[in-house]
């Protein structure tokens, strides 16, 4: 054992032991699931249940660890406080998240176990995600979630709208893919180093010296930079977003929704600030165009949806937006209000796909699901908890005190203005005030509108009743202690 | 031109050639062919017999699981042949990694089998 100790093991306990669990949970299912003698048997919610004992331990697991800050395995994966917090944020997250989609796959007639199979690789893939140190664990990982997450989107086979979503993410994804290799193809030709921390000692000082810096490398990272932003759904690379997530199944989107973002912003945060934090003064621009037009296009597109899924992808593109604000000031108070505001769109974005994964409108003589956006017309007299919910959600993503939503818009404003970019501030405020609109547009759908017939809801399924419980009373009692969530971003950011 | 890309003109030079000829070639056939289609030209080529049936059938998929499938195995093999020529010089750690590797694609074979991928009807 020359080059690798145990404590390369030791760091990737979690992983170790989720990989583990995942292979003993399929052949588990396989044996049981194609067994003649037993009858083929569903076994759908019974490996659902497993996946959520596995996702607990695995939490336990990584928050009880105690690792140095060290790298490990050839200096691939790095292990510091920021992977900790995002690996643990991460599985916290997953854990609730798959408490939501019980009852929604005995519903919706999912009987495939191997939905849960893919949705734990995934996860592990986004654990890696936030913990790589080098160009190549870097894409290995971003692979390994993306091949989870296209097979996916297209899991509810007998659906065109599945299966066309799961292609066209693939093809872009693939295209981005390719164009993140060619990066760092070209950034490992020109350099000959692809570790992060090699990478930025030798980046280190060439915007003291007079040297060209326009060339080879540059557009290596800029690729790089391109592929990202397009995982992100950041605009202009954000046109597979919507589409996807109204293709996909409603709890294939929740995934996608609520899980990736927060493991690719870590790693682009790792990646702009440390890797390539000398090349990114020179991406200033590229980083205000991007956030500028995501704001814009996400603000004007959500303006414009009638279905909730694309919606939720259109509001979720004005959210990145200003992520990638946060991010292109360069400073790490921008960073800082970059993590704050993912950490904070993460929750806000659970308790959304709670609310929406948990309608059941009676059509005889089969229940449906939520589809349209006019289709939650007086709800305060169906169901005023679920209401008032949605009341919460709908003010925190606009940005209203005391919600969280809005000390994240301020602290990445406050970010903007102390770096002079206040033409980008002053977009970020009107963008926020034109989402507004059509935030409390939904509201008063709900709470205003009369209409002569209704839809008849079922009552909330126990498990999601729960989830949306939880997300609701942090959503609303959070502000009493908000140093919470900043001083956790704040020691990410800095140990 | 930057020193540093000198020798790569050479292949510049071939790639412009191969275009210019294979261009040359594509463009000279079609503006030197009377065109002059008719019924027989274009009809399906059936061996100098008329066409039986319609070409077109629904594909199956279980040709394209075959190949999915021969691509991972194939894979799989391409590692196992450098390994099996040093195994010689390796400690045992690089004994264990390959059986690491290998039992992660048996527990996918295993998978596969039991599904029924491999029935041929």
């Amino acid at each position: 054992m020359l080059f690798i100790s145990s404590y390369d093991f030791y760091a990737l306990l979690t992983e170790i032991y989720f990989l583990n669990a995942i292979c003993a949970l399929l052949i588990y299912g396989v044996i049981l699931n194609t067994s003649y003698r037993r009858g083929h048997p569903v076994i759908e919610h019974n490996v659902s249940g497993l996946s959520t004992q596995i996702l607990i331990v695995s939490l336990w697991l990584t928050v009880c660890s105690n690792i140095p800050c060290l790298t490990s395995w050839n200096s691939l994966l790095v292990h510091d406080f920021l992977s900790f917090g995002i690996k643990s944020t991460i599985l916290a997250i997953s854990l609730l998240w798959s408490l939501i989609i019980f009852s929604y796959n005995r519903l919706e007639k999912i009987n495939l176990y191997e939905y849960w199979i893919v949705s734990m690789l995934a996860i592990v893939a986004m654990l890696f995600v936030s913990c790589s140190y080098d160009l190549l664990a870097m894409y290995l990982a971003i692979e390994f979630q993306s091949i989870a997450f296209y097979i996916l989107a297209s899991f509810k086979r007998t659906s065109e709208f599945s299966t066309e979503a799961g292609l066209k993410y693939f093809v872009l994804g693939a295209f981005s893919s390719a164009l993140l290799l060619l990066g760092i193809s070209l950034l490992y030709g020109t350099t000959g180093l692809t570790n992060f921390g090699d990478l930025s000692k030798f980046f280190l000082g060439t915007t003291l010296e007079n040297a060209s810096f326009i060339n080879i490398t540059f557009f290596g990272v800029v690729l790089i930079e391109v592929a990202l932003f397009f995982k992100i759904s950041a605009a202009p690379f954000h046109m597979w977003s919507p589409d996807v997530y109204e293709g996909a199944p409603t709890n294939v989107t929740s995934f996608f929704g609520i899980l990736p973002k927060l493991a690719l912003v870590s790693l682009i945060f790792r990646f702009f600030y440390f890797c390539c934090a000398e090349v990114v003064l020179l991406l200033n621009f590229t980083l205000i165009i991007c956030a500028l037009l995501s704001m814009i296009i996400g603000t004007f597109g959500a303006l414009a949806q009638t279905k909730w899924k694309r919606f939720i992808a259109y509001s979720t593109i004005s959210h990145v937006g200003f992520i990638v604000a946060g991010f292109s000031t360069l400073e790490f108070n921008g960073a800082f209000g970059a993590l704050f505001y993912i950490l904070v769109y993460t929750l806000t974005s659970l308790a959304t796909f709670s609310i929406v994964l948990s309608f059941r409108c009676l059509a005889y003589p089969s229940t449906y699901q939520l589809r349209y956006l006019t289709d939650i017309v007086s709800l305060v007299k169906l169901n005023p908890i679920l209401a008032g919910s949605l009341v919460a959600v709908l003010f925190s993503m606009a940005g209203i005190p005391p919600f969280p939503g809005f000390f994240a818009k301020v602290f990445v404003l406050f970010s903007l203005l102390q770096e002079q970019l206040i033409g980008l501030a002053i977009m970020a405020i009107f963008l926020s005030c034109v989402s507004c609109f059509y935030y409390i547009r939904l509201i008063q759908m709900m709470y205003f509108t009369h209409t002569k017939t209704i839809l008849i809801f079922y009552p909330i399924e126990k498990t999601t009743s729960t989830i949306l419980s939880i997300t609701m009373l942090l959503l609303v009692l959070i502000f009493l202690k908000i140093d919470l969530i900043s001083n956790f971003v704040h020691c990410m950011l800095f140990l | 031109m930057n020193v540093l890309y000198n020798e790569y003109s050479a292949i510049l030079t071939f790639f412009a050639v191969a275009f210019l000829i294979s261009l040359i070639i594509l463009i000279l056939s079609y503006i030197l062919n009377p065109q002059q289609s008719d019924q027989e030209k274009v009809s399906a080529y059936e061996c100098g017999f008329n066409p039986f049936d319609d070409a077109r059938a629904t594909f199956d998929v279980r040709f394209y699981l075959v190949a999915i499938l021969f691509l991972i195995f194939d894979l799989e093999v391409s590692f196992l042949f450098p390994w099996s020529l040093v195994l010689g010089q390796l400690p045992s750690f690089g004994f264990w990694s390959m059986v690491a590797f290998l039992a992660i694609l048996t527990l996918g074979f295993i998978y596969e089998w039991k599904k029924g991928a491999l029935e041929w009807e």
